[in-house]
């Protein structure tokens, strides 16, 4: 555990935040992607993080992460047979 | 390139960043009403719950969490806007009990109560006091004191594809400290989001989660007939291979936000 970090408090002397505690990343944006359409997004101010993708509707593997421009690329394709956009939230870490 | 102010934990992840979107708790979704999906002669017909919320405008982004109880099974179906640029959405999960589960090889036509919580990128007014922080463009992008998201676990269920070893799912253990948890469930099953007999509609037809009672998240997935060995038509092609699909989930403390 690390001494450093940043600790929030509610008004009744909860903790609702510690960064030493927290996980996941930051987020860096969310997308909904059409049926037959494919998105790209770029991080290239994050050269070095890695990303992980909440794929929140639609089944399948809907989801690829390239990292060769070493910044992280997320491709997003869903398939023209889906009936409704599916929606992605992206976090960076 | 300028950055506010970036914190990372001590795994060196990113945790807090000024020009990355902040989220922040907003409240419950409300529900509508249970909604019947497509049906598909494949596999069972299965009602699902939708819930809407509307945000506080068009450009504010959601983030999904369903509270997790024992004998509760939850799935999200979907996530979008209830009609292209609108600030309300819809959000469908699947919830059942385990009787309802248990005969799941019928088409089920009730669901069980649920809590839908919603996170978004909008960031509150916030109260007099606290710290903000305001991204390269001068727009606030995160305020600590309007319950701002705090992910307290990743867990990422793996692929399973000894269909005998996990019959009856997975479990993955809740970290310390988490007693009311609520989950942000990635790549759900989505057959109401797909097209009668497309790729994908089923092999990752459908997987839900409950609180297991013993400090963890379990993971299952509900009967269809394939697995009974029932004839439901002509074979689909290819047929599903029974794997459990890889899933990414985020867990925050619902005793944070409520």
């Amino acid at each position: 555990m690390s001494d450093f970090g940043l600790m929030v408090w509610n008004s009744t002397n909860e903790v609702i935040f510690d960064s030493r505690n927290a996980q996941g990343g930051v987020c860096a944006g969310a997308v909904e992607v059409s049926p037959g359409a494919t998105t790209t997004l770029t991080y290239p101010q994050y050269a070095g993080r890695s990303a992980r993708v909440l794929q929140t509707s639609a089944a399948g593997n809907l989801v690829s992460v390239s990292y060769t421009s070493g910044y992280p690329a997320v491709t997003l394709t869903v398939p023209l047979t889906y009936v409704n956009p599916a929606y992605f939230v992206i976090f960076l870490y | 390139m300028s950055h506010g102010l970036q914190i990372s934990n001590p795994s060196g992840e990113l945790v807090v960043d000024a020009d990355a979107m902040g989220m922040h708790y907003l409240g419950q979704a409300s529900f509508l009403a249970n909604t019947t999906p497509t049906n598909n002669s494949f596999v069972r017909n299965r009602v699902s719950r939708r819930y809407s919320i509307t945000l506080p405008n068009t450009s504010a982004l959601p983030l999904i969490m369903l509270k997790l109880q024992v004998d509760r099974w939850l799935a999200l179906n979907y996530v979008r806007r209830s009609s292209p640029g609108s600030a309300t959405w819809y959000v469908d999960i699947f919830s059942a009990d385990s009787t309802m589960l248990s005969n799941s090889l019928t088409d089920m036509t009730s669901t069980a109560s649920a809590e839908v919580h919603v996170f978004s990128t909008y960031v509150p007014a916030g109260a007099s006091h606290g710290m903000r922080l305001y991204n390269a463009s001068g727009d606030p992008s995160w305020d600590f004191s309007t319950g701002p998201l705090f992910v307290r676990q990743v867990m990422q269920f793996v692929e399973r594809t000894d269909r005998t070893a996990y019959r009856n799912g997975d479990t993955i253990a809740l970290s310390g400290g988490v007693s009311n948890p609520w989950i942000a469930p990635g790549r759900p099953h989505g057959r109401d989001n797909v097209a009668i007999g497309a790729t994908g509609s089923h092999e990752d037809s459908e997987y839900v989660f409950q609180a297991d009672g013993a400090g963890g998240v379990a993971r299952t997935r509900l009967l269809t007939y394939w697995e009974a060995g029932e004839v439901g038509g002509s074979p689909y092609t290819p047929q599903p291979d029974w794997a459990l699909p890889a899933q990414l989930l985020f867990v925050v403390d619902g005793g944070d936000y409520t």
